[in-house]
């Protein structure tokens, strides 16, 4: 799942992501890494399993104020031609 | 109760010949009051001046199985044997009582429904109207290339399905491919430039119309996700965007070579067609009415380090939607997320006759309220990768290669505020040709975006060049070549900075008096005392028959003194003034 994080300082590492929150290297994308959504904000985007947020949440209540999500992902498409059901 | 509107046809009377005769002469522009029946259920419409109908009457039919339907019938055009035309209303409950007082009335031959008619819109599916030829020319390309504003030094993004550039180039289009700073979703899986040739290519195709010298990128994005609910042969996730919008970032934020630009364009033909794709509106995590989304975040964030960023409307319009709207389709409120960001360009679309695409999707935008900002050609026959270069897909990049030639005169320069992407937004819109109703709509925003009108707003002046050589060949000698020595004199090539005039040594040469009178021809003999050999090609105009306009041209160049104005020949301007966006 997408979720958003607030990360002061310098650009973080997934590894640093996951060290602080104690997410598992296999709940987090790495191919998708950690990116920048708006730096001047410090926000980050990160792929992560919905039930590493929640033990996180579970665990430590005040972590909610430096992660926020899930947000949606959806599907994206061309905007190319296909007729409409009535054509 | 509602009024039908209704066409009577009335026999010829002398005072309806000469109403007719009138308005043909200029003299007349409505109906002669007193020459319409006076019927008491009928409300005519004094503002429409009748019409002389011919009489077709039956010709002889010809025994053959084919035969030309119009070769029998004969048309009569004297007016004293034509029907006259005029129109009117009736209540829809008084329509029975309005036919019998007709029947009854001298001179009524008959009562016709008058019914509304529109202009035929494009739909999915509908053949091509127009092709990109007519697009260069709606978009005046010619002037802005004439103005060097063909989009060289501009980088355009093209985020989409993948480019192909062996395609581009087999139709003609030339631009200056960027692999360094491309980007694909999975290298192993595309090679940026080498696409299979579909949507980003018909893009990149579209682009070129308006800006044949950029320089592309391919963000291959979109690829195929067979296992994706709903999912078609090519589409992605948001995310993959959000990485693409990154790596962009990177791109704009880049430390740069000196005299480099850092214009960027972004074009995006894709999007999400229907909410049940999202997270329910009001959830914390939706994405079409959500600023606070890390997509719809991204995209502010890549537009305040100066990128211009254009997004397609979408192809949700109530008249005609894309399949993919749903069923019943949503076509209210259908331009979700980005697509309706205020940091963006929306773009609608409209075919080459001018008329707004069925399919395009009509504002309010979800996050910004006045969206589609501008419409943008579509529905022509262009790239060959389809039929028709269709949907509000090809609508954008035909906006998107305006606004990179735009900025072949107007790079972007943090420190300089009217080269915003808002400022150059605010341009586009400014000089978009109204569609409509009078100003802003829903349905074309400001309006068609207008080449002609940015050429005129940009001072884009084309002036002729004169081939000095072929009309003085003598100055192209081999002992003195002119065209050696001031090149852009004779070919238009930038001029160099300008060099201190030397102090002559001995007396100048008395100016030679010139034919045309003071003014641009006596300050070009000035130059003899300073330079001989543009001493020579003053006597030379003065001596020949150079028009007054001519010598100030040839004046202009010689000084390298373009001042604001964009021109094709030598510029002190910004055309050109950058070095950027190749692909080294």
């Amino acid at each position: 799942m997408l979720y958003s994080i607030t990360w002061e300082g310098a650009p973080p590492s997934l590894d640093e992501v996951c060290a602080r929150f104690g997410f598992g290297g296999d709940e987090v994308d790495r191919e998708f890494g950690v990116v920048a959504t708006d730096p001047d904000a410090h926000l980050y985007a990160v792929l992560v399993e919905e039930a590493a947020v929640e033990r996180l949440l579970g665990e430590a209540p005040g972590a909610s104020e430096s992660i926020e999500g899930p947000f949606a992902n959806p599907l994206i498409e061309p905007f190319d031609l296909r007729p409409g059901g009535d054509e | 109760m509602a009024d039908v509107r209704v066409i009577l046809e009335l026999a010829h009377t002398t005072r309806l010949e000469r109403n007719v005769l009138a308005v043909a002469a200029g003299e007349a522009e409505a109906l002669d009051s007193a020459a319409a029946p006076k019927l008491e259920t009928l409300t005519v419409d004094a503002e429409f001046a009748p019409v002389a109908l011919p009489v077709v009457g039956a010709g002889e039919h010809p025994d053959e199985e084919l035969y030309d339907t119009l070769a029998a019938v004969t048309v009569d055009e004297a007016l004293e044997s034509s029907t006259y035309l005029i129109r009117g209303t009736v209540p829809e409950t008084d329509l029975p009582a309005l036919e019998a007082e007709a029947g009854k009335a001298k001179g009524v031959v008959g009562v016709y429904a008058d019914v509304g008619i529109e202009p035929m819109l494009v739909c999915p599916g509908s053949p091509a109207v127009g092709t990109d030829s007519d697009v260069e020319r709606l978009l005046c390309t010619k002037r802005l290339h004439g103005c060097r504003l063909d989009g060289s030094g501009v980088l355009v993004a093209i985020v989409d399905t993948g480019v192909n550039i062996a395609y581009l180039n087999s139709k003609g289009k030339t631009p200056t491919f960027d692999a360094g700073r491309s980007w694909a979703w999975n290298p192993a899986a595309v090679t940026p430039g080498s696409a299979p040739v579909g949507h980003g290519t018909m893009c990149a195709f579209d682009v070129c119309i308006a800006a044949p010298s950029c320089t592309i990128l391919d963000i291959a994005l979109l690829h195929s996700v067979s296992a994706a609910p709903g999912g078609t042969i090519m589409s992605g996730l948001l995310s993959d965007a959000i990485r693409a919008y990154s790596h962009l970032l990177g791109v704009m934020r880049a430390p740069r070579r000196p005299g480099e630009c850092r214009s960027l364009v972004v074009n995006n033909s894709w999007g999400m067609f229907h909410p049940s794709w999202d997270f329910p509106v009001g959830h914390p995590g939706n994405y079409s009415d959500n600023p606070n989304h890390p997509f719809n975040r991204i995209v502010v964030t890549l537009a305040r380090a100066g990128a211009d960023i254009l997004f397609a409307a979408g192809n949700c319009g109530a008249d005609c939607p894309d399949g993919r709207c749903g069923s019943p389709p949503v076509t209210t409120r259908a331009i979700y997320g980005a697509n309706s960001s205020p940091a963006v360009t929306c773009v609608a679309g409209v075919d080459t006759t001018k008329v707004r695409a069925g399919y395009s999707a009509i504002g309010p935008g979800r996050l910004s309220r006045r969206k589609p900002d501008i419409s943008g050609y579509t529905h022509f026959r262009g790239s060959g990768v389809y039929p028709a270069d269709g949907g509000t897909s090809a609508a954008t990049p035909v906006v998107s290669g305006v606004v990179a030639a735009v900025r072949s005169g107007r790079p972007y320069d943090p420190t300089d505020s009217t080269t915003s992407p808002a400022a150059i937004r605010n341009l586009l819109t400014s000089t978009a040709e109204d569609l409509g109703p009078t100003g802003y709509d829903f349905r074309h925003g400001y309006g068609v975006v207008s080449g002609c009108a940015l050429a005129s707003k940009l001072r884009c002046v084309t002036r002729p060049v004169i081939d000095l050589c072929r009309r003085y060949p003598w100055l192209c000698g081999p002992r003195i070549d002119i065209c050696k020595r001031y090149p852009w004199l004779c070919r238009g090539l930038p001029v160099p900075p300008p060099i201190p005039p030397i102090p002559p040594i001995r007396e100048p040469v008395p100016p030679i008096p010139p034919i045309h009178g003071e003014g641009p021809a006596e300050e070009l003999a000035e130059l003899q005392g300073a330079d001989p050999v543009l001493g020579m090609v003053a006597a030379t105009a003065q001596a020949d028959d150079l028009s007054p306009e001519e010598v100030a041209f040839l004046l202009g160049f010689a000084q390298g003194a373009a001042g604001d104005a964009v021109s094709p020949g030598p510029s002190s301007g910004r055309a050109g003034g950058c070095g950027c966006g190749g692909a080294g």
